[in-house]
């Protein structure tokens, strides 16, 4: 069983709260679900923005089809005629349009709504009647209602029940249901990427979070602004992402796990400052969403174009590291990951996602807790001789034990000129040999983080004739695509930067045919892969208008390029 | 009456290196004034953070033995209030130039003082670039010659008392480098004060300032509280810091408080937010374990 709804309808009229109303009553029934939605950067208005829910009783990690769906929910005239003629079954409200045949579920939804006691309503009925489609009892509604509207009263909930009861007897008595059946298992958590990464943060003990609105990181700032303070977390809304970012140094200064979150645009403002972090080597998390450049670009809609940014911001070189997740899931343990990094080589680590892997939702399964390890690496909290104790003392690793305010004794200052050991500048003379140390103890860093990456994992079976070589949320379609279609694997990056280079040449080399499958316009991971390891992915299948790959074509694309290449 | 006790001495925040600003640069006096608060109030080394951004006078930092951040231009207190949030127990004070605070960070400057975050922020005021040799400031004052103003500035120059007061500074005082002692007591009366405070220093830059000396500063400052002036007066308060330079640019010039205010500081509202909490203080592993039902809510 693995079902695509869409919902349709006008921005601000409640598509995606009913969206989410579908996506939970399957979560709650134990199955697998993931949702993505369509939406543009207008509060009110465009009429035909969608909320996807597929449904599957095994797991999934993408949206499902772009040009079919099993369902639509046709909340108006435009919706209808954007998305009928891909969908199987179409529930709309007769009053909107007068059209009959095979797979049309017309249904009076404005009229039961007033009915039922308010036009607004009229999503309720529609969930009512999908509910009737699919055979799904409405208790496991009421659940949700009671959930959603349980604040505002009791009548407020029977009143969506009688709307949901009206439209379910509709399609009931006039069309009957499609042949599902869902199997039952214990519910679900559901949740967002967004919510995987600040739910990760909290998890992984950060204790302060500051950021400046931007979609799609703000989901981040809003989940912790009402979840951190229960937990000790301060969280600021800075003026601008040059503070948010600052302020989140001072605090790691201060000595608890701290991080910042922002899109391209904020994270062009941050920039000097994670040069700050690295060069007075200051732990500190940037979770960077991206979304559609250049400028303001596509504020609403996905794209993977700053992975070389986030390897290459700010002047100078120093130490940095990129981890991408590549599913919701995954996002958790990465950002656990990121926090120790962070501490363990004091250095700027960027959590790197985007607006479709920060705004879908998904079903998780069981946590694994004792992936949540806190590493704090050498941080010193019992007194020091003052006189002995150098903040950037020389090392093996690179890493110099660190005191923060408070520890008596360990009293530095932490500078963002050129430095020696304890911590003086030495930029109001020519210092070369002091440079060239202290230059090269931050980098050596690298070396040993770089022996913590992760290489890309194979995802499929070995052997496979292609392999999609991709990179942080694309893995989600794509694996979706070699489960479903015969010959292909998937090479999934998640650790950026540093690569683990001979791990990465390896894995690359076993893969027979490769191609590279990300959404920007100038192939960044190839790129990188080139830049980095001397490979050269020489195919790749690049996409730049705001939506992610799916998994139907995905399934086009290949056959193109299978076609492509037996005729040349 | 109270017999003032000196706990600490002013050289014990001292480190073995001396500055490396020019001699007679005011930055000087605006040092020794800030190591005679801390040692008055005699706050151990340990829990004091100076945070400055980049100039002459953020070199400061370099010659204190406390901990300490000498971040990036203009971004002293954004990182100051990350430092105090985190851990509202130490005293975090912060250091920088007129363009520092004035130009570049501007917009920290206002946000900080509406939030009236609990910092202490001495900007030493010279009325040029010092460390980029000499250019126009934010305060220089308008028809002045710098570098980067050969005939003569056409800028007015930005009030940053007024400015303070109006974005919600509760403390907001000027002193001159020229009086360390004088400057010493708004500096301690800036720390123990509970919020944000604004110490704006008359601070000489001896090498590229030929205006506005520390004779033609001597020739103007006169002490507010031997003037009569009530710094718990808004009106009273605003009126005289537009005295110098908005009134009249080579008039008299006010020091010492000009203005002073109860008001909850951010770092209190935030740890009511948190119940009392703080970051630095809160267990790390808090939210782990109840990690299950956390995510109980997300059913
Ligand atoms: C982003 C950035 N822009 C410019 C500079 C160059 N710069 C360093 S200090 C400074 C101004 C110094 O003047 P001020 O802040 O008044 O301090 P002073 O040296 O006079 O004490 C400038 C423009 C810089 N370091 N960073
Ligand atoms: S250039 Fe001016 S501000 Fe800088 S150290 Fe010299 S006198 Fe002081």
């Amino acid at each position: 069983m693995d079902l695509t709804i869409r919902l349709s309808g006008a921005q601000g009229e409640g598509v995606e709260s009913t969206g989410r109303t579908v996506a939970s009553t399957f979560s709650r029934m134990g199955l697998h679900v993931f949702t993505f939605r369509m939406y543009g950067s207008i509060i009110k208005g465009n009429p035909t923005m969608f909320y996807q829910v597929r449904v599957s009783d095994r797991k999934i990690h993408s949206h499902g089809p772009w040009n079919s769906v099993d369902v639509l929910i046709a909340l108006n005239k435009n919706a209808f005629a954007a998305y009928v003629d891909m969908a199987r079954v179409t529930i709309f409200d007769s009053a909107d349009v007068k059209r009959e045949g095979r797979g049309l579920i017309g249904v009076p939804l404005t009229e039961y709504a007033l009915k039922a006691g308010n036009r607004i309503m009229k999503n309720t009925v529609a969930v009512g009647a999908l509910y009737a489609l699919l055979g799904i009892d409405l208790s496991v509604l009421e659940g949700l209602l009671r959930r959603e509207f349980g604040d505002k009263g009791e009548k407020i909930v029977e009143q969506n029940m009688a709307a949901a009861e009206l439209g379910y007897k509709h399609v009931e008595e006039h069309y009957g249901g499609l042949n599902v059946s869902f199997p039952r298992d214990s519910p679900k958590p559901l949740i967002s990427g967004a919510e995987a990464l600040a739910l990760g943060a909290l998890f992984s003990g950060m204790k302060f979070y500051a950021a400046y609105p931007m979609t799609p990181a703000s989901p981040l700032l809003h989940f912790l602004a009402e979840w951190g303070p229960r937990y000790g977390v301060s969280v600021v809304q800075a003026e601008d992402e040059i503070a948010a970012i600052n302020m989140a140094i001072g605090a790691s200064y201060a000595g608890v796990r701290a991080a910042t979150g922002t899109s391209g645009g904020g994270f062009s403002l941050m920039h000097e400052a994670v040069g700050l972090a690295a060069m007075i080597e200051v732990p500190v998390v940037v979770f960077l969403g991206q979304r559609g450049g250049p400028s303001t670009g596509l504020p609403t809609e996905t794209e993977q174009a700053d992975l070389l940014m986030s390897i290459n911001p700010s002047q100078g070189d120093f130490p940095i590291v990129v981890l991408a997740p590549t599913t919701i899931e995954d996002g958790l343990y990465t950002v656990a990951r990121a926090f120790n990094i962070a501490e363990k080589y004091q250095v700027p680590v960027m959590v790197l996602t985007d607006l479709y892997f920060n705004e879908s939702m998904t079903t998780i399964g069981e946590v694994d807790w004792s992936r949540f390890k806190v590493e704090r690496g050498d941080l010193v909290t019992s007194p020091v001789v003052w006189e002995e104790y150098k903040r950037y003392r020389l090392t093996e690793t690179g890493v110099s034990p660190r005191t923060v305010p408070g520890v008596p004794g360990g009293m530095h200052i932490a500078t963002s000129d050129e430095h020696d050991e304890k911590g003086d500048v030495i930029t109001d003379r020519h210092e070369p040999k002091v440079r060239r140390v202290m230059m090269e103890k931050r980098m050596r860093k690298l070396d040993y983080i770089r022996r913590e990456m992760e290489p890309p994992s194979l995802y499929g079976s070995p052997g496979a004739r292609t392999t999609l070589v991709v990179w942080g949320s694309t893995a989600m379609p794509v694996m979706d695509f070699v489960d479903t279609s015969q010959g292909y694997n998937a090479l999934i990056f998640r650790d950026l930067y540093p690569l683990p280079r001979d791990q990465a040449l390896k894995a690359l080399s076993e893969a027979a045919r490769k191609i590279a499958v990300e959404v920007n316009y100038t192939g960044q991971l190839v790129a990188l892969l080139r830049r980095e390891l001397g490979v050269d992915i020489g195919e790749r299948v690049v996409k730049y208008w705001g939506e992610p790959f799916s998994v139907d074509e995905l399934g086009e694309l290949m056959r193109k390029r299978v076609e492509a290449v037996v005729v040349t | 009456m109270t017999v003032k006790i000196e706990v600490r001495k002013p050289a014990e925040y001292a480190v073995a290196r001396p500055p490396i600003w020019c001699p007679g640069c005011g930055d000087y006096g605006i040092l020794d004034a800030l190591r005679r608060a801390l040692a008055e109030l005699g706050i151990p080394n340990e829990r004091v953070v100076v945070v400055s951004g980049i100039g002459c006078s953020s070199q400061l930092p370099h010659f204190m033995k406390t901990y300490g951040i000498h971040g990036i231009h203009g971004r002293a207190l954004p990182i100051a209030t990350g430092v105090k949030l985190a851990n509202p127990d130490l005293t975090v004070i912060v250091m920088g130039g007129d363009g520092d605070g004035y130009a570049i960070g501007t917009n920290h400057l206002v946000h900080a003082a509406r939030r009236n975050v609990d910092i202490t922020y001495i900007v030493s005021n010279n009325q040029v670039y010092g460390l980029t040799t000499g250019q126009m400031a934010p305060t220089t004052l308008k028809g002045v010659k710098t570098r980067s103003t050969p005939y003569g500035s056409v800028d007015d120059p930005v009030n940053p008392l007024a400015l303070a007061i109006a974005s919600g500074a509760t403390y907001v005082a000027r002193g001159f480098s020229g009086d360390p002692a004088h400057l010493a007591g708004l500096i301690k009366g800036g720390i123990e004060h509970r919020g944000f405070a604004l110490i704006d220093v008359l601070s000489p830059c001896v090498t590229f300032n030929r205006v506005n000396t520390y004779d033609w500063f001597k020739a103007r400052v006169y002490k507010l509280e031997e003037s009569g002036h009530d710094p718990a007066d808004l009106m009273q308060a605003m009126a005289k810091a537009l005295e110098w330079p908005t009134m009249d640019p080579y008039g008299r010039i006010p020091i010492g408080v000009i203005y002073r205010a109860e008001r909850p500081t951010y770092d209190g509202e935030m740890s009511r937010l948190l119940k009392g909490a703080s970051p630095a203080a809160s267990p790390i592993d808090n939210a782990l374990s109840e990690g299950p039902t956390i995510l109980k809510s997300f059913i």
